[in-house]
């Protein structure tokens, strides 16, 4: 394994570390900033088990729950961001460009037109997303291949029709119901405290397990497919698996918190500025800063005009920008 | 013969009510000159439907937008689109004298473009309570129904002072109230919006009235960290229950430990037409139940 860069393991400890910190303060950051500020000195008194019960509530069935959702929407929609980029072998590739967040929306939507409850929401989302994955890959298949360029030009024009459908939807529908539905297409985290979390915890904790398993076929596959073929690596095998596992961190993404921009394709860039692009340290570099960044964006969100609160969508392209802009200058 | 004398001057005023122009001076201080009353009327929002019916325009009402259910005649009508988005080409159809449309709802360039064709457009844009009397009467003016108009506008304003009078109580603290006008995402209104001043008349005060946006989604933090006496929603009937109920969740909230939680029907609340004061009336019975 360390033959590709036998120096790395070692010396990327400090980084690890900086990232594990930078986790930590985004949660704490997290936990004391809201609509009131909770200070430190009663954060401590909450650990110790006596905060007055507005405290408790804020703390334990709002601001924890919600910066858990920010954490492992940002973490798989970086992972998912990564994948793409492997597979298509395209900068510009991020969870959203085979049309994922346009089929998944498009459902959404649908069932916020007929009144669905939060349940008809999620699911159709995250069936949206399935969907529009297996369109992208019975169509862009041809003879048991799945040519790489078919499959992204497959899927730019199937987003471009789910954008059409989803223009039609808000067209239709009455005024009253299109603020929900724009806050939901800029990405939402206000409804965390009642979603169960632990599907999704599953899909992160065993999905980076998984890839982790798969990051050096993924390097090898990245220099081409004769060199991986000459290797003895099916990349054919491994382009389905890519897709199969993007779209399952996406399309869980989405039921989280509605469909967010940027994470997927800014957040692995960036990690690949800073540290380079083996996947051994890439997958998990990036999980950790798309979702520290999720969470400050989200406390952003929700403090910056409060008492109103901004879809978080809009924060991190807001936070996300200026920070890869300045990295890729620098680099 | 001074019979005849007297009949002809009795009908003077009404002839010269249809063929001398008639001037009002609409919500954006433009004068809008009618050569008669208007005949051929078309609204732009169901509260300005509700207010031609009030001023006794049934007979020149020619269409208006949809979820105009009110009075149940207005049903009937032909449909133009919704308020925010105008069939211009049936609009021409139907050749009205007088578009009244409503200034902050209808798209302004659709607005832009029926002036460009000619069409008479009165601009309605009420911003409280007194604005509903004054529009009473210049439709009233437009539509040659002044002295209907005129007796509809002042016993509005009676009913409204009467109203005012019996729940002013500045001695009273006043209970705080949470406005629910949507769920997912919760939505609330500050102190600009016509029902947060309904809240004021009864004796309430809006949490959030302070707020710069008229209508804006608060963090749900917020909601608990005001803690109102009282939640409000203004959710359609079908719904406004699974809204209340969801506020069960939050035991913390005085709203929810007291059980003061309601619903009041949004088409009382929402538009400014003479039927606002029922919503007044529902919302200051739920606020003060002793008066």
């Amino acid at each position: 394994m360390s033959y590709y860069y036998p120096d790395k393991k070692y010396s990327l400890i400090p980084f690890f570390l900086l990232l594990l910190l930078l986790t930590l303060s985004s949660f704490l950051f997290s936990l004391l900033y809201g609509s009131t500020y909770i200070s430190l000195d009663a954060f401590y008194s909450l650990l110790q088990g006596n905060a007055t019960p507005l405290t408790h509530t804020l703390i334990y069935q709002l601001r924890l729950p919600r910066a858990l959702t920010a954490f492992v929407t940002g973490a798989l929609l970086s992972l998912a961001g990564v994948l793409m980029q492997a597979l298509l072998r395209n900068p510009l590739a991020d969870p959203y460009v085979l049309g994922l967040s346009g089929g998944s929306a498009f459902f959404a939507l649908l069932a916020m037109l007929w009144g669905g409850s939060h349940f008809w929401i999620t699911g159709s989302a995250f069936s949206g997303a399935l969907l529009s994955t297996l369109l992208v890959f019975f169509l862009g298949k041809k003879q048991q291949q799945l040519p790489v360029s078919r499959l992204l030009l497959t899927g730019i024009i199937l987003a471009s029709g789910w954008g059409a459908l989803i223009s039609f939807i808000i067209t239709i529908t009455p005024p009253e119901k299109i603020h929900g539905m724009l806050f939901w297409l800029m990405g939402d985290l206000g409804y965390s405290y009642n979603k169960p979390l632990s599907l999704s915890y599953l899909i992160l904790f065993f999905g980076l397990g998984y890839v982790l398993l798969l990051s050096r076929k993924l390097n090898i596959i990245l220099w081409g497919e004769l060199y991986a073929q000459s290797l003895g690596i099916n990349s054919q095998a491994i382009h389905i698996q890519l897709l199969f596992l993007s779209s399952l961190f996406t399309a869980s993404a989405i039921t989280l918190a509605g469909s967010i921009g940027f994470i997927g394709l800014i957040i692995p860039h960036t990690i690949r500025l800073l540290i380079g692009s083996d996947h051994r340290f890439l997958l998990p570099a990036s999980m950790l800063l798309g979702g520290s960044l999720l969470v400050i964006a989200d406390t952003l969100a929700r403090t910056i005009l409060s008492p109103q609160q901004l879809p978080v969508g809009i924060l991190t392209a807001l936070v996300g920008i200026p920070v890869f802009l300045y990295l890729l200058n620098k680099s | 013969m001074p019979i005849l004398f007297f009949l002809l001057f009795l009908c003077c005023p009404i002839w010269a009510d249809i063929n001398t122009p008639i001037s009002v001076v609409d919500d954006t201080q433009q004068t809008i000159t009618l050569t008669h009353t208007a005949q051929r009327v078309i609204s732009l929002s169901p509260a300005i439907t509700e207010m031609v019916y009030a001023v006794g325009g049934a007979a020149s009402i020619q269409a208006t937008v949809d979820y105009s259910n009110y009075p149940e005649q207005a049903q009937q009508l032909p449909v133009i689109g919704s308020y925010k988005a105008l069939d211009i080409e049936r609009i021409i159809q139907l050749q009205p004298d007088l578009i009244i449309a409503w200034k902050s709802g209808n798209p302004r360039q659709q607005i832009a473009q029926l002036k460009q064709l000619g069409f008479i457009v009165y601009m309605s844009e009420p911003r409280n309570f007194s604005d509903i009397s004054h529009t009473l009467i210049n439709l009233g003016k437009l539509l040659g129904t002044s002295v209907l108009a005129k007796q509809k506008a002042h016993s509005f304003q009676q009913q409204l002072q009467r109203l005012i009078q019996r729940y002013s109580r500045p001695e009273q603290t006043k209970k705080r109230v949470f406005i629910q006008i949507w769920n997912n995402p919760v939505m609330t209104v500050n102190q600009q919006h016509l029902i947060s001043k309904v809240v004021t008349i009864c004796n309430g005060e809006n949490i959030f009235a302070h707020v710069s946006t008229l209508t804006f989604t608060p963090t749900l933090e917020a909601i608990l960290h005001a803690n109102p006496d009282i939640i409000l929603s203004t959710g359609m009937e079908k719904y406004a229950t699974q809204w209340l109920q969801q506020w069960q969740q939050w035991p913390l909230l005085t709203a929810v430990k007291k059980q003061q939680l309601y619903a009041i029907p949004p088409d009382y609340i929402v538009r400014h037409t003479p039927r606002i004061l029922l919503g007044i009336q529902s919302v200051c019975k739920v606020l003060n139940p002793n008066i």
